[in-house]
């Protein structure tokens, strides 16, 4: 896509939609008919982007750890956590058993029934995908089920490359479950399980017991691996060093961090921090 | 200003010891929501508040004028929002101690007169 030098260009988790989308009409008060660009994708696939040269002036990513893995030093100097949400499981009331599932029987009921489609994002792209991985894992401590991880691993139907996508998947009837950020789930206006605390990667409380999932992801370069370790939910933004706007970039996250974003992103289900 | 009471009329809440028990801990130390959730826990582990009802009632007290924010860089993490307590924090903090040394005698007193009255075979 041909890009306008002059425009505001803001890549973002696709989770962040909404709220990015809000942010820049309060930015369009200030500024009516600037050019904005906007562009989205799973966190990591954004943070590659960027690393592979795309120019944009705003960076507002699912996990500050993705800057931390991909970005910074080099592309980013520092990025700013701004919001935290939990880990869901959302459905419809068109979902296979939607009737009868609940926040105990939830795995009984996804690995009961074959005809139940359930998803889960792409751990390679989006850190709802390895964020999924661990909530798996820790419910298997959780619930002291062994075996869980690797069957609810093993069964699912669906791979999307981004949170967006399974909600848009469970709209469409394409799936029936689709382990989500609760953010997701409210702004689409799906029904969700919520998991106990200890398991949904929404409270530092718990950071201790988060840390015993691990994920193996594929690397900054083809052959290396990563590992991310779970911890609680943190989105985080930044301006890229390459940025050509970087004093319009400020302006939009200072509006995102301020009194205005902290309402649009709890009235979309965020926890403004 | 009178002992323990806010100039402006904004009062604390002494709803679920929150507000107190997070200026005690700003008062304590200047930290970011993250860590106060942590030590929260680690000062009252029976109580268990949700990290949104932290983080909401962070963003009250900055706007009561109680603790003030600004971004805080770590070495290799994120920048954080780390609160710090204001002159008007440490009024409320009193206020706060005020309140509840009140509520404090009123338990006692109650207690009191209800282990009298068991004492005398009355319940």
């Amino acid at each position: 896509m041909k890009t306008d030098p002059d425009a505001l260009k803001i890549l973002h988790a696709g989770a962040l939609r909404k709220p990015i989308k809000e942010c820049i009409h309060i930015l369009w008060e200030k500024y009516p008919g600037l050019k904005v660009e906007l562009d989205y994708a799973g966190s990591r696939a954004c943070a590659r982007a960027v690393a592979e040269g795309k120019v944009v002036d705003v960076i507002a990513l699912a996990d500050y750890k993705v800057f931390n893995d991909i970005l910074i030093p080099k592309f980013v100097d520092t990025s700013f956590v701004f919001a935290t949400d939990q880990m869901v499981l959302a459905f419809d009331e068109f979902s296979t058993d939607s009737h009868k599932i609940n926040e105990q029987n939830w795995m009984d009921v996804l690995l009961g029934n074959n005809s139940i489609k359930y998803a889960r994002s792409d751990h390679r792209l989006d850190p709802c995908g390895y964020r999924t991985l661990m909530l798996w894992q820790l419910a298997e401590d959780y619930y002291r089920r062994p075996g869980l991880y690797n069957l609810l691993e093993n069964n699912w139907s669906n791979l999307y490359p981004k949170s967006l996508d399974l909600a848009v998947a469970l709209m469409e009837g394409k799936i029936d479950y689709g382990f989500e950020y609760l953010s997701v789930a409210k702004q689409m206006n799906l029904q969700y399980i919520l998991f106990p605390p200890e398991i949904n990667l929404s409270d530092p409380r718990f950071a201790g017991f988060y840390a015993r999932a691990k994920v193996i992801i594929e690397g900054n370069y083809p052959g290396l691996e990563t590992e991310i370790t779970g911890a609680p939910i943190e989105f985080a933004v930044a301006i890229p060093k390459n940025s050509n706007q970087k004093e319009l970039a400020q302006e939009f996250i200072d509006i995102l961090t301020g009194p205005r974003g902290e309402e649009i992103l709890e009235q979309n289900g965020l926890i403004p921090c | 200003m009178t002992a323990g009471k806010i100039e402006d009329g904004a009062g604390i809440s002494l709803d679920k010891m929150i507000q107190p028990t997070l200026l005690l801990l700003i008062y304590k130390k200047p930290s970011h929501g993250y860590e106060l959730i942590q030590n929260y826990n680690a000062l009252d582990p029976t109580e268990m508040v949700e990290p949104g009802t932290i983080y909401r009632n962070l963003r009250r007290m900055e706007k009561e004028g109680f603790v003030l924010s600004k971004w805080e860089a770590s070495e290799s993490g994120p920048a954080r929002r780390q609160y710090e307590i204001t002159g008007k924090g440490v009024a409320a903090l009193q206020e706060a101690v005020h309140k509840l040394e009140h509520q404090k005698k009123q338990i006692e007193d109650f207690l009191d007169q209800y282990k009298k009255l068991a004492e005398r075979g009355g319940i």
